[in-house]
């Protein structure tokens, strides 16, 4: 037995130190400066290889594919998938450095705009703070993440409803980045995480195979081994992956076009900003990607994927000294924040002469206030990224949303008293007050506590859905309204198509659009008599077919003057004299003989009052739910507790009906520096004279930023730039008026310094004279 | 002696207090290991300095003369030398604090003519002292 024992002992010791040599082996770089051909087997979550010919087989996993030769544990230490991992709020800043974008939770209905980080940056909430677990935060944000940290589900005991199993887990996305392939598609990732289709999604926007079903639809307790879902083959389809077996050769290995330095396209998909109107073509791309270098000669990395950030101070924050070389004044001034000298002109950086510029600029500000972002206007623009905006998705889906409102630049002086080019955007959340606590609530529970109040744009989309059923009709159903045309977007949200063919009504009329006629769904009666054409009659019976499901305690039914028209049994259209008057052709419900309206103008007015608008709340819809929180509390809780919301730079809370607005350091804004785009150096900030930010009125000082935020009102917090930038603003305006005169200033110096010169020459002279004629006299 | 003593005493008193307004402005911000000149201080500095550049050159107008190498021969040769380094100084100054305002200098440059604002601010003083104190013997 000890014997035994001892055997497999000596067994596993060996198996462990020859495993362990061939990851070292695999893990070193040989010195050759190619990139290795990655053809190679693939394999699935259990380690199988994937035979791509096999009708159940699993989707890629990178842990067993990539993590073949690359260790999968150290890559996924490095900052794409480290931030759930940060030890605690209290120290994180240690752990995290310096702030970045955060995600924003929006949701629009709620008017919800929610900066959520696991980093622990400086007024940004952690998910849990919100009541928001991994499975919530991969839902919401997966679309722009690369995959493994909360993304594998490790909190799944503390979250009940999370559907991990259903969905799998999301592995590091290795291909999100390292596949150069036209092939890889980031809009095709999105739309797996968005199906719930969480283990297929790198195995789809690979374009390795195509994955069909929706994991979302599928029951809670089904998994993947389960395989299809038989009893049901057109909704809840299981998802499934399909490989291109063109892809294989007679191994069943594929050729990926692998990069160790990430192409700059993939790093866009989640790092793009551009400004709010500007058109594609008027966009300039960053000054380095012209001159060639790359996203990752700069932001480079090891196996540990500890990807440098660039900025000054980073070397310390992280404790990793060589990042002091890939920073702005590293790479060009060959010098570390501290003075330091480090090896200048990595990549053929240009040493800036800086003509005339004190050195007190390079001290006092970051090199991105002068020469990154958008160049210096009267107030600072809005701007949209990738994160916050869902930029980059492609389809028939607008996925883009205008909010969170953001802007740049905000001159915002650091912890460490130097003044970086910011982003901005302010906090837009519903809360419940605790004493000086001011709690975040989610838009869930706002959603349904608001019902009635909030929702008009729901109801309407509803019922546009619902008509979008009839499909022997082409073109879409619409309602009109004032002079909007309301329609239910591809990506299932309301929008307006504004038009100027349609009459402009003051009651809402549902119609039916195609190209750019609008024919309303209820015609007049043909004729003296109350009776519709044959025509019209089989048509409002199919409308009234696919309205049906949405009174399913009663029936729908057709108002128009004063007659109702109903479905018979038979499939017929039945008219009979109400005493009701319908001025307007209106679908009604009608349950237990009570007449109402499908859509209550009231609603349909809100809609289309806040429909494509970036400010979907009226301080009227607030102060309504305020009081219906305060009341009834949230799902029972909290009853007579005091809540508020939070927007443009203020907190209401509701009194008598109204809103009343003040200061809350919950609703200051978040801001994170600008990194990129870098500008030529011919249109760096002071190019053109020092009285860019040295005048009386330099926006540099004195531009006013104003809060943006979902609620239409008109108390929104300004604050003065200098105010962020912690300047004495009376100092510099003096300062600024000085540069009025100083050309004069220095001719005049010029001036007297010259003539001082002058008057010392004058009496050098004969002194010189003297002094060479007193020598003279002697030698005689 | 001078042709108009009054007048001459009034600038060479403006002199010595703008002297003492810059040196205070210029100095006591960099007490602290890193501080810079910067603020109401910058702005103070630059304001004397222009009536410093107006004071100054009258002063060296007025008493050249008096200083020149022919009466300075005649005994007052360290306080003529004073003088005339005081004047040498002051150019420095004066041409150091114009060449920074101009987009001709790099930021090496204008460190070096930083450094060299200060060595003439030093050496300023330091003339200025010894003008100060040496005193004439017939006085």
């Amino acid at each position: 037995m000890i014997q035994r024992c001892a055997g497999l002992l000596i067994l596993t010791l060996v198996t462990t130190s020859v495993l362990a040599g061939v990851e070292q082996k695999s893990e070193s770089w040989d010195g050759s400066r190619t990139t290795p051909v990655h053809r190679f087997p693939m394999y699935d979550e259990n380690s199988e290889q994937i035979v791509p010919t096999y009708k159940a087989a699993f989707p890629l996993s990178t842990r067993y594919t990539c993590g073949t030769c690359h260790n999968y544990t150290t890559v996924t230490q490095g900052w794409h998938f480290n931030s759930s991992k940060t030890p605690s709020p209290e120290d994180a800043t240690a752990h995290t450095g310096r702030p970045g974008e955060p995600w924003v939770l929006v949701d629009r209905q709620s008017g919800t705009q929610l900066p959520l980080s696991y980093r622990g940056w400086h007024g940004i909430y952690r998910p849990e703070e919100v009541g928001l677990s991994y499975w919530d935060f991969t839902r919401q944000f997966a679309r722009h993440f690369p995959g493994s940290d909360a993304a594998e589900g490790t909190d799944r005991e503390r979250d009940p409803d999370s559907r991990w199993d259903v969905s799998g887990e999301i592995e590091a996305n290795c291909f999100a980045c390292h596949n150069a392939s036209p092939k890889q598609d980031p809009s095709e990732w999105a739309k797996q995480i968005a199906r719930e289709n969480f283990r297929w999604a790198s195995t789809a926007a690979s374009g390795l195979g195509d994955v069909n079903g929706m994991a979302s639809r599928m029951p809670a307790n089904w998994t993947i081994y389960d395989g299809p879902n038989k009893d049901d083959t057109e909704f809840a389809v299981a998802p499934s992956v399909a490989y291109n077996t063109t892809s294989f050769d007679s191994k069943n290995r594929s050729y990926f076009d692998i990069v160790r330095k990430p192409l700059d396209k993939n790093c866009l998909q989640c790092h793009s900003t551009t400004p709010v109107g500007m058109d594609h073509s008027q966009v300039d791309s960053d000054v380095h990607s012209r001159a060639g270098v790359q996203c990752a000669d700069c932001h480079r990395n090891d196996l540990n994927h500890q990807i440098g950030r660039g900025y000054e101070g980073e070397a310390k924050a992280m404790n990793q000294p060589d990042r002091a070389e890939f920073t702005c004044r590293g790479c060009h001034l060959g010098e570390t924040a501290d003075g330091k000298a480090v090896v200048q002109g990595r990549m053929g950086a240009p040493r800036p002469r800086h003509a005339g510029l004190p050195p007190v600029h390079l001290q006092k500000m970051a090199c991105t206030v002068c020469h990154s972002g958008p160049a210096l206007a009267d107030e600072p623009i809005r701007v949209r990224t990738s994160r916050a905006n869902r930029l980059g998705i492609h389809g028939r889906a607008v996925w883009a949303t205008a909010q969170p409102g953001i802007v740049e630049p905000v001159y915002v002086r650091n912890s460490m008293g130097v003044l970086e080019p910011h982003r901005m955007m302010w906090p837009a959340f519903w809360a419940r007050l605790d004493g000086e606590k001011v709690l975040p609530l989610k838009p869930e529970q706002i959603r349904e506590a608001s019902k009635g109040v909030l929702d008009a744009e729901d109801q309407v989309v509803k019922v546009l859905a619902a008509l979008a059923a009839d499909t022997e009709t082409t073109g879409h159903p619409v309602i009109t309204y004032g002079k909007q045309v309301l329609v239910r977007t591809d990506n299932g949200e309301l929008g307006s198509n504004a038009s100027g063919t349609t009459t402009p009504s003051d009651t809402p009329v549902f119609a039916w659009q195609d190209e750019q006629t609008v024919t309303p769904l209820i015609p007049s009666f043909e004729g003296s008599e109350k009776k519709f054409s044959s025509d019209a009659e089989v048509r409002l019976v199919r409308v009234l077919d696919t309205l049906a499901p949405l009174e399913p305690a009663g029936e729908i039914v057709i108002g128009l003057g004063d007659t109702i028209s109903r479905k018979t049994l038979e499939g017929a259209l039945e008219t009979t004299v109400s005493s009701q008057q319908f001025p307007m052709p209106v679908f009604l419900t009608l349950v237990n003989g009570e007449l109402k309206p499908l859509l209550d103008t009231s609603v349909v007015a809100d809609a289309a009052e806040t429909v494509g608008g970036e400010q979907p709340l009226t301080e009227r819809a607030v102060a309504t739910v305020l009081a219906r929180l305060k009341s009834n509390g949230i799902a029972g809780e909290h009853k007579g507790a005091e809540f508020a919301y939070i927007s443009s730079g203020k907190l209401f809370r509701e009194s008598n009906g109204k809103l009343t607005a003040s200061d809350n350091k919950a609703a200051e804004p978040v801001s994170w520096p600008v990194g990129h785009n870098v500008r030529p150096a011919t249109q760096s900030l002071g190019t053109k004279s020092c009285s860019e930010c040295h005048s009386e009125n330099s926006p540099f000082f004195v531009a006013t930023i104003n809060a943006v935020g979902p609620l239409r009102t008109q108390s929104i917090a300004s604050v003065p730039m200098h105010e962020f930038e912690r300047v004495d603003s009376g100092y510099h305006k003096l300062f600024g008026a000085s540069f009025a005169v100083r050309s004069t200033f220095k001719l005049y110096l010029l001036a007297i310094g010259s003539v001082l010169v002058l008057v010392l020459l004058a009496f050098s002279i004969p002194a010189i004279r003297g002094i060479a004629s007193a020598l003279s006299r002697r030698e005689k | 002696m001078s042709r108009y003593p009054f007048i001459d005493r009034l600038i060479c008193l403006a002199v010595l207090l703008l002297m003492v307004i810059l040196g205070v402005s210029g100095f006591l911000p960099l007490a602290q290991p890193g501080a810079r000149i910067e603020g109401y201080w910058l702005l103070t500095h630059v304001v004397a300095a222009g009536a410093f550049a107006a004071a100054f050159l009258a002063m060296a107008f007025m008493r050249a003369q008096r200083h020149s190498a022919s009466v300075a021969a005649s005994g007052g040769w360290i306080r003529a030398a004073a003088f005339w380094g005081l004047v040498i100084s002051v150019i420095l100054l004066i041409a150091s604090a114009d060449l920074q305002m101009t987009p001709v200098p790099d930021t090496r440059g204008e460190l070096l003519l930083t450094r060299i604002h200060i060595v003439a601010a030093i050496s300023a003083v330091i003339w200025g002292v010894l003008y100060l104190v040496i005193r004439p013997r017939h006085a």
